[in-house]
């Protein structure tokens, strides 16, 4: 019988739902499994780089912020951190380019094991909770397959140091972190961000467009002849956009296991179709082509960077569909996903606090905040 | 002398005393009370504070030495029939019998049935949806004592002035759906409704809400501001047996249970048997506990020892062991809006936490947290095991202080 002591004292609940942040980014992870996967069939080598250069890169920036914020391990990071960067290029100068990212990816692996099996030992660290890998992930299916090896590494820097831990790291970031660095890549090295389109399979074999730029310069004249491949295995376009099927697929096994919600997914592709309808656009074409379902599914949804409430969400949803069909129709840039969500990121704060639940039991004739 | 919210009552008796089961042995003047009464015969064998299972600090307490003869006291008779006894006699009976919520906050049940004139209440809700997981107290009283439950129950509407009466039972118990509706039977004015199981369906806001569709107005709004007065069932029984034997409140039913004990029961103890010897009666225990919790898993009080006693709102005994028990560390809140979705009274418990943590006191107000009950359902679903329940007490307290200090 436990008499005094030894008991422990802790605040209610008592019990807590299995649902853990770890838990959660592991379901996203498998979400965009089946995307992924035939992704690296149909891209093979190449696309197979981008998403482990992203995804391992996305990890070592996450695991060294936190080791030189939390000053642990301070010299051995920097020196992992010195010679990533180094020996990558030494590599290269020396002649042997094609050996650079297996170097790259060499270095940052064993760095990120040796801290895993630290934090393992040690105290509970939050750098492996599964965000960063999701962030990595996200980041390489925005990405061209064929783009050079340094893209999702830089990218991979921007996205988790600039899009995340400057902000205070998980949860207080304002933007989507993989959609700040692909802004940031198309920027500054626009000519491989709209070029390395994948052509293979035999269809439309000589193109150097996405089905997108096609529609928008007018070149593609029968856009339903694009519905099948779009849903299946789109030839042109970046490697998330390899199967709107696939990412649909993920989406409902998100849904289902009550990751996601359907506001932000079903409103922001609805929003699309209303706004192409009115446009006079075809429809079923925008929903499918670009990174339309990657961007309402996986991307727009990001707990930090969208509203909580219900309500909150479906404006965001709505917001964003509009804005990325009004982007692709009167912009010059064919594909207006990302910029949507970044400038719907931004309000998200706003949109949150203008649609506070009604509290049980209040009656208020106006909206918004009560005095 | 304090197992009621309200007031705390004065010892009526000192060392060495000889007292019988029934006597009076704490009352306080004030109106929001209960008197305590022995629930032993025996010798006083301290007046002194003692560790409290709610309050968590010690509080003024008579300890008794049973001489096992549970004689009675001769105050202890029927008071007759319901028909005989005035609304103020009533009241004056249940008060007098010191009987308070038995659903756990142990609000005091006479206050609880006099309301102010200017309220009109037209409905009687008896509360038979379990208060929290893990608990079947109420479960067990309904299907056993149904009949003592309804004539309780017809007792405090009588009380309180209400024709109309509603027995409210989750949907996963058939068995008490089955008994009461038979004991209503009788009785045209007197019905039962049925409630999706949910946590947290017992509480009397989603009570109200789940069976008349009417919304309680936020602190200081009550039950009654809507028409309605909500009891529970082991209330009821209470009163029935306060009546029929005159016996007042000295027994409860309690619920032990969790991982390590061997055989979980109900059990109908008297106040102020402890912890220790409860759990011994249901087998001991299988294994070393992490936790002995007073209440449920939701809403419970962790004990620091099982040297405490059982009193008028122990519900449950809980003991978890190291497996059951959750300790991680908090982590970033994510956003994920869980907490906004679970929450029974609709508000966005991150924010409150958010400028809570912040000091910010102002802007934490603008999320009404003092709308908040406590129930746990935020922090039960949040995967970054934020207390996030925590947090809206302390904004809670610092704003109301704010309040007060102005």
């Amino acid at each position: 019988m436990a008499g005094g002591g030894n008991l422990v004292v802790t605040v209610s609940p008592h019990i807590k739902s299995p649902e853990t942040t770890g838990s959660i980014m592991r379901l996203v992870l498998l979400g965009l499994l089946p995307a992924t996967l035939w992704a690296c069939v149909l891209f093979g080598i190449s696309g197979i780089a981008v998403i482990a250069i992203s995804v391992i890169t996305a990890l070592f920036c996450e695991v060294t912020w936190h080791n030189l914020r939390d000053g642990k391990g301070t010299g051995r990071t920097w020196f992992a951190l010195v010679s990533s960067l180094v020996v990558p290029i030494g590599v290269s100068a020396a002649g042997l380019g094609r050996a650079a990212p297996a170097a790259a990816i060499a270095l940052m692996s064993a760095f990120i094991l040796s801290e895993a099996g630290i934090s393992r030992q040690g105290e509970r660290r939050h750098s492996f909770d599964g965000s960063a890998a999701v962030t990595g992930l996200l980041l390489a299916l925005v990405l061209p397959p064929l783009v050079p090896w340094w893209i999702p590494f830089v990218g991979a820097f921007i996205a988790i140091w600039l899009g995340k831990e400057i902000f205070g790291g998980l949860g207080y970031n304002v933007f989507n972190p993989a959609l700040v660095a692909r802004a940031i890549l198309v920027l500054s090295w626009p000519a491989h961000l709209t070029a390395g389109w994948f052509r293979s399979l035999g269809i439309d074999a000589t193109s150097k467009a996405t089905p997108l730029m096609l529609a928008k310069t007018g070149a593609a004249a029968d856009l339903t002849a694009y519905y099948a491949p779009l849903l299946l295995n789109n030839p042109g376009g970046c490697i998330g956009e390899v199967s709107a099927f696939l990412l649909l697929v993920g989406g409902a096994m998100l849904l289902w296991k009550r990751v996601i919600t359907w506001e932000i997914p079903v409103t922001y592709l609805g929003a699309m179709a209303v706004a192409s309808v009115l446009m006079g656009v075809d429809p079923v074409f925008h929903l499918l082509a670009g990174g339309a379902v990657l961007g309402a599914v996986f991307m727009a949804t990001d707990y930090v960077t969208s509203p909580v409430s219900s309500r909150g969400k479906i404006v965001f949803g709505i917001m964003c569909g509009a804005i990325t069909m009004l982007l692709r129709v009167y912009s010059k840039a064919p594909e207006g996903v990302t910029s949507a969500i970044l400038f719907m990121n931004m309000v998200t704060p706003l949109i949150d606090r203008s649609t506070m639940p009604r509290p049980f039991g209040v009656v208020r004739a106006g909206r918004g905040v009560r005095k | 002398m304090h197992q009621h919210t309200g007031a705390p009552c004065e010892p009526l008796v000192k060392k060495g005393d000889r007292v019988l089961v029934g006597q009076k042995i704490g009352e306080s003047k004030a109106y929001v009370s209960a008197p305590v009464h022995s629930s032993v015969s025996g010798t006083v064998v301290a007046v002194e504070p003692r560790q409290h299972p709610a309050l968590l600090r010690s509080v003024a307490s008579v300890v008794i030495e049973s001489d096992g003869a549970f004689e009675v006291d001769p105050s202890v008779k029927p008071r007759g029939e319901i028909d005989s006894l005035s609304r103020d006699e009533l009241r004056q009976i249940i008060r007098e019998a010191g009987i308070v919520g038995l659903g756990g906050a142990a609000f005091p049940t006479s206050v609880k049935v006099s309301p102010p004139k200017d309220k009109k209440i037209d409905v009687f809700l008896l509360n038979g949806a379990e208060c929290e997981p893990y608990l079947t107290a109420d479960h067990r009283l309904m299907v056993e004592e149904a009949s003592d439950i309804v004539h309780g129950m017809l007792a405090l509407m009588k009380a309180v002035g209400v024709e109309k009466g509603i027995v409210c039972i989750e949907d996963n118990k058939p068995d008490a759906i089955d008994a009461m509706s038979k004991a209503v039977a009788d009785f045209p004015n007197l019905g039962t409704a049925v409630v999706k199981t949910k946590y947290p369906q017992g509480g009397e806001k989603q009570l109200i809400k789940a069976v008349l569709g009417r919304e309680v107005p936020p602190p200081p709004g009550l039950p009654m501001d809507v028409g309605v007065v909500v009891n529970n069932v082991g209330t009821a029984a209470a009163v029935a047996a306060a009546l029929r034997t005159g016996m007042p409140l000295i027994e409860r039913v309690v619920t032990v249970t969790g991982s390590p004990v061997r055989e979980p029961a109900n059990l109908r103890v008297r106040l102020g048997t402890s912890f220790r010897e409860l759990i011994e009666q249901c087998g001991g225990l299988s294994e070393k506990p992490a936790k002995i919790i007073a209440g449920g898993p939701m809403m419970g009080i962790a004990q620091s020892s099982d040297e405490v006693p059982v009193i008028k709102g122990t519900s449950g005994i809980l003991v978890m062991s190291e497996h059951d028990t959750v300790l991680d560390e908090p982590t970033n809140c994510i956003r994920c809006g869980r907490c906004v979705e679970a929450c029974p009274m609709f508000l966005m418990p991150l924010y409150i936490r958010m400028y809570a943590e912040a000091g910010r006191w102002d802007l934490a107000a603008r999320y009404s947290p003092a709308n908040c009950m406590e129930c746990g359902s935020c922090a039960y679903e949040c995967p970054a095991r934020i207390p996030l329940v925590q947090w809206i007490k302390i904004a809670k307290a610092e704003i109301a202080a704010a309040k007060g200090g102005r």
